[in-house]
């Protein structure tokens, strides 16, 4: 005869097991799914290079999550920039043809999205219920959110590149259910911080899905960029463009007052700033329609932007940098009765290197940026100063 | 067995008392934003608050996010946290259990009460507080006589800057509501379990609301981000997206989907503990 | 009724019901008698399926407890551990609570069905006040009504007569009784020997755990072959029954002898004026202290913990 005890226990044997087996289901569900092998793709390094390159109409949408961790304090007057290079960005995307887009920067209260419609730029706050129409050409400007998504992201990266440049395969990985295949981009130069650039793509369109960025001598990546769920149906027409409600701020604006610091005439005081054609070995890189008030060195992975900053501008970042904890720099080489006031400040980070530095007459603030050694901007900061104390007249 | 349940949970003063606890605050906020004119900078404070003083349609879906980081949750938390270790409290535990009633039965009763309590709960606040927006703040946002266009239908903008009619308001905050209503049966699920294991129903709660804080830190620490989708306030917020345009359902599907879970999970494990437990109460 | 082979219950290393065999048959006022701490109310709760038994099988109505126990509940009537209620609400309130769950006579006799308990247990004029100003012996009444609810066949109540007055206990004994008398079985848990003795006709004895006896109360109450005889003449007596006499104090003897006709006989003859004269019987309290050591309330040193 069963006794009830045994009933009992074994009853409450029974639903413990089926409460944890079910549990365990559940939690095991998305490892399992993460451990499916991946199909691998026989297609070879520069073929998928190529394949992603010419990905630029493959229309798509999706959720993309970027997460940089760089590190950098925040600059005034580059505060949007700072909170793009760290931290996770959230992004909606629909993406019909690289002249029909939208990418929204979604958070918890808000967003702010940015719309490519035909040639013109909409930029959308809903912080400031404000649609701004960007006018002009833009080949210079700060980052922003859409830069950090995985196609474009690596596209630019690709195009970045050069012959010297080495590229492998990596093995294939599963990205938003898509099965992709992985090229590796190791920059040749010794400047450039970027130690590894990982791009995950579909190998048929050549999709950039996911890209990973490596410091210099470090194996954790600093920039995670990945899609989280993709659809490669195009979006509608209407989806792409913007349709602002009546009670919403309309305005329509040049590039370099979106970007603020990036003003036209170097300084602020309506100086045009001759750049020297060369500073730390790289030669300036002239890009058509760029605004006077930035120039641009090198070539490549070894490649900076040298930034005059507005002079109340300059002054914050400046401190926001000592504050920061950011190192004094001695500037070599600049000689004459300077060679002692002469320091720069230098933020490293694991990718980026920024360094700002007084000089010239007005003792304007120049603010040199880019993924490449501090050493580059160093001497290439003492470089300009020197070149600014022979120019005493500079204006 | 529910009907009984429903009657103890409408009969207990303190239902009603956190039901007007919860519809008061959004009237207190809209009451102060209606008078000084001063509403948070948009993107700051609660969401869409800086957007309630155009139109008041858009006030149910402020309410919902001003009560929804504590008031809501230590209110589900409290009932759900009740339900078991309350009667055993009580010691009316071992009566309804001689009645006899089930034990698996008895905690679905307290479960369907406890959904009960939570949709109503939600649907009063965006119902109070619909009738406050439009009392205090107007069905019409203000600039939307503005230009040429055809006006009269838009009565809100979303977060995406597009115009919004009225009865799309409707439907997003219908969606916001069982979204914000699903994702607090995660934590009445979470005090039931607890309520089932402790005789305190104040522990029990306590219990479930400091899973919750645990999972709120954890949800903003980047070094915990392998577990982030799997914690229970992950997609709390996703409500948000039903006022996007177009609205974007990955998060909204995925905050289902987790408070699916952590429903199922843990109420196996109150059936499968509660059913063989000594009432030593 | 209730018949217990062997039942066990362990919390953890503690062991609080060792091996009880009940056995209450059907129309018993069965008193379970026992200290406080002793076990009772766990096999109390044991019975009604609240407590799962570590080993030992229990039968209640001739069903198997706890693998059946939805089929007996509805039969039992039970008071485990004190009366409980909401407090916030009527009595009448709770009382409907309590019938509306678990299967519940028809809804539309349970105005006047409860009307009828209360009056039962004396309460039939009770107001609308929440329970929660009920008096101790109020609440112990509306304890005992939802018990009654649903006229049971078996009554399972522990230690239903705390917080009563003597009126009170001595009505409730009454209610009992009338019920026994009706058909209901009665199993009663209680510290107190007075009210078991005068109420129930059966009685298991149980100390720390175990069931020590159990037996009618007119067999542990046997005679003890002594008469006990009440005389302002002790010394007459004494004379007289020299040799017998194994008690004498103030005018009450303790002869050792049985027959008490043949000994009032005996004594008035010689002129010994009887004032009153019994067959001793053995007290419920000598049976107790007799089986049972003292209550597990009470902590003695043991000697191996002197230093």
């Amino acid at each position: 005869m069963e006794t009830y005890v045994g009933s009992v226990s074994r009853g409450a044997w029974r639903r413990w097991s089926i409460v944890a087996s079910g549990t365990a289901l559940l939690c095991a569900l998305p490892a399992v799914i993460a451990v499916l092998p991946v199909s691998a793709s026989p297609i070879s390094a520069p073929a998928l290079r190529a394949r992603i390159l010419a990905s630029a109409r493959v229309p798509y949408q999706g959720y993309a999550e970027s997460t940089v961790n760089l590190g950098l304090p925040l600059l005034p007057g580059l505060h949007n920039v700072s909170l793009l290079l760290d931290g996770t960005t959230d992004q909606y995307v629909w993406y019909r043809s690289p002249s029909y887009w939208r990418a929204d920067d979604v958070t918890g209260t808000g967003e702010s999205d940015t719309y490519a419609d035909g040639g013109v730029t909409y930029l959308w706050n809903y912080g400031t219920n404000l649609l701004t129409q960007v006018t002009g050409a833009e080949p210079v400007r700060l980052p922003r959110a859409p830069d950090l998504l995985p196609p474009a992201l690596a596209r630019r990266l690709l195009d970045t590149a050069g012959r010297a440049d080495r590229i492998s395969r990596l093995p294939g990985r599963r990205i938003a259910g898509v099965d992709t295949a992985g090229l590796r981009l190791v920059p040749a130069g010794t400047s450039t911080t970027i130690g590894a650039v990982d791009i995950w793509a579909d190998p048929v369109s050549g999709l950039p899905l996911e890209v990973e960025i490596t410091g210099r001598g470090t194996t954790q990546p600093v920039l995670i960029s990945t899609f989280l769920e993709l659809s490669r149906a195009q979006p509608d027409l209407a989806a792409v463009i913007p349709h602002p409600a009546p009670n919403v701020g309309l305005t329509t604006t040049r590039l370099p007052n979106v970007d603020g610091v990036l003003n036209s005439d170097g300084d602020g005081d309506g100086d045009t700033t001759p750049f020297p054609p060369q500073l730390g070995g790289l030669r300036r890189v002239v890009l058509p329609g760029s605004p006077s008030g930035v120039a641009i060195y090198g070539t490549g992975f070894s490649r900076f932007v040298l930034l005059p900053l507005p002079r109340g501008v300059g002054t914050d970042a400046l401190n926001a940098a000592i504050q920061a904890g950011a190192g004094s720099v001695p500037l070599s080489g600049t000689g004459g009765s300077q060679a002692g006031t002469q320091a720069g400040v230098l933020i490293r980070t694991p990718l980026l290197s920024v360094l700002l530095v007084r000089g010239g007459f007005h003792h304007a603030v120049f603010l040199f940026t880019g993924a490449v050694t501090p050493a580059l901007l160093a001497s290439s900061a003492s470089a300009l100063v020197t070149d600014l104390s022979h120019r005493p007249r500079f204006r | 067995m529910i009907r009984v349940e429903l009657v103890k949970l409408a009969r207990r003063p303190r239902s009603w008392v956190s039901l007007v606890l919860l519809c008061g605050l959004p009237v207190l906020v809209a009451v102060f934003v209606a008078v000084t004119h001063l509403a948070p900078p948009p993107g700051q404070g609660p969401a869409l608050l800086s957007a309630v003083l155009s139109s008041g349609s858009l006030y149910p879906a402020a309410a919902l996010a001003i009560v929804l980081p504590i008031f809501l949750p230590v209110a589900v938390a409290v009932v759900a946290g009740d339900s078991i270790a309350g009667e055993a409290g009580s010691g009316t535990l071992r009566y309804l259990l001689a009645r006899p009633v089930g034990r698996t039965r008895l905690l679905a009763a307290k479960l369907v009460a406890l959904v009960v309590y939570t949709l109503s709960a939600v649907i009063l606040v965006a119902v109070t507080a619909y009738l406050t927006g439009i009392a205090l703040f107007g069905a019409q946002p203000v600039a939307a006589t503005a230009g040429g266009l055809t006006t009269s239908n838009i009565a809100a903008t979303s977060l995406s800057g597009s115009g919004l009619s009225p009865a799309d308001i409707a439907l997003r905050t219908i969606g916001a509501v069982a979204f914000i209503a699903v994702s607090m049966l995660g934590v009445g699920a979470i005090a039931l379990f607890l309520s089932t294991i402790t005789d305190s129903a104040l522990g029990a709660a306590l219990g479930a609301l400091a899973a919750l804080i645990t999972s709120e830190v954890l949800v903003t620490l980047n070094a915990a981000s392998a577990v982030n989708p799997y914690l229970p306030t992950r997609y709390w917020l996703a409500w948000i997206d039903f006022f996007r345009d177009p609205i974007v359902w990955r998060n909204i599907e995925r905050g289902f989907a987790v408070q699916g879970v952590y429903v199922l999970v843990f109420l196996a494990a109150s059936w499968a503990h509660f059913a063989t437990k000594d009432i030593t109460s | 009724m209730i018949v217990t082979r062997g039942l066990t219950k362990r919390y953890g290393p503690l062991l609080v019901v060792d091996q009880v065999d009940l056995d209450v048959r059907e129309g018993d006022r069965y008193g379970f008698l026992g200290p406080n701490g002793s076990g009772k109310t766990t096999v109390v709760r044991m019975l009604l399926g609240l407590v799962y038994a570590t080993s030992g099988d229990i039968t209640v109505l001739g069903q198997p407890v706890p693998k059946q126990v939805g089929k007996v509940l509805p039969s039992i009537g039970s008071l485990v551990e004190g009366p409980s209620a909401y407090g916030h609400l009527s009595g009448r309130a709770n009382l409907a609570l309590m019938d509306a769950a678990g299967k519940s006579g028809a809804r539309r006799t349970r105005r006047s069905r409860i009307a009828a308990t209360l009056d039962r247990v004396g309460l039939g004029g009770i107001d609308n006040r929440p329970v929660k100003r009920y008096s101790l012996g109020m609440r112990q009444r509306l304890g005992l009504a939802a018990a009654l609810l649903r006229t049971p066949k078996l009554l399972i109540l522990d230690e239903p007569t705390n917080g009563l007055d003597p009126q009170g206990i001595r009505e409730i004994r009454d209610l009992l009784i009338e019920l026994n008398a009706a058909g209901t079985t009665v199993f009663l848990s209680s510290h107190q020997l007075s009210e078991v003795e005068q109420l129930c006709t059966r009685v298991g004895i149980v100390d720390r755990g175990r069931l020590v006896r159990q037996d009618d109360l007119e067999t542990l109450r046997a005679l003890t072959g002594r008469s006990i005889v009440r005389t302002p003449d002790a010394d007459r007596a004494r004379e007289l029954l020299d040799g017998q006499i194994e008690l004498a104090q103030a005018g009450r003897l303790v002869i050792a002898d049985a027959d008490t006709a043949a000994l009032n006989s005996r004594l008035v003859a010689h002129g010994v004026r009887v004032t009153g004269i019994e067959a001793e019987r053995r007290s419920l309290e000598d049976v107790v202290l007799s089986v049972t050591g003292s209550g597990s309330d009470r902590v003695d040193v043991q000697d191996g913990d002197r230093p």
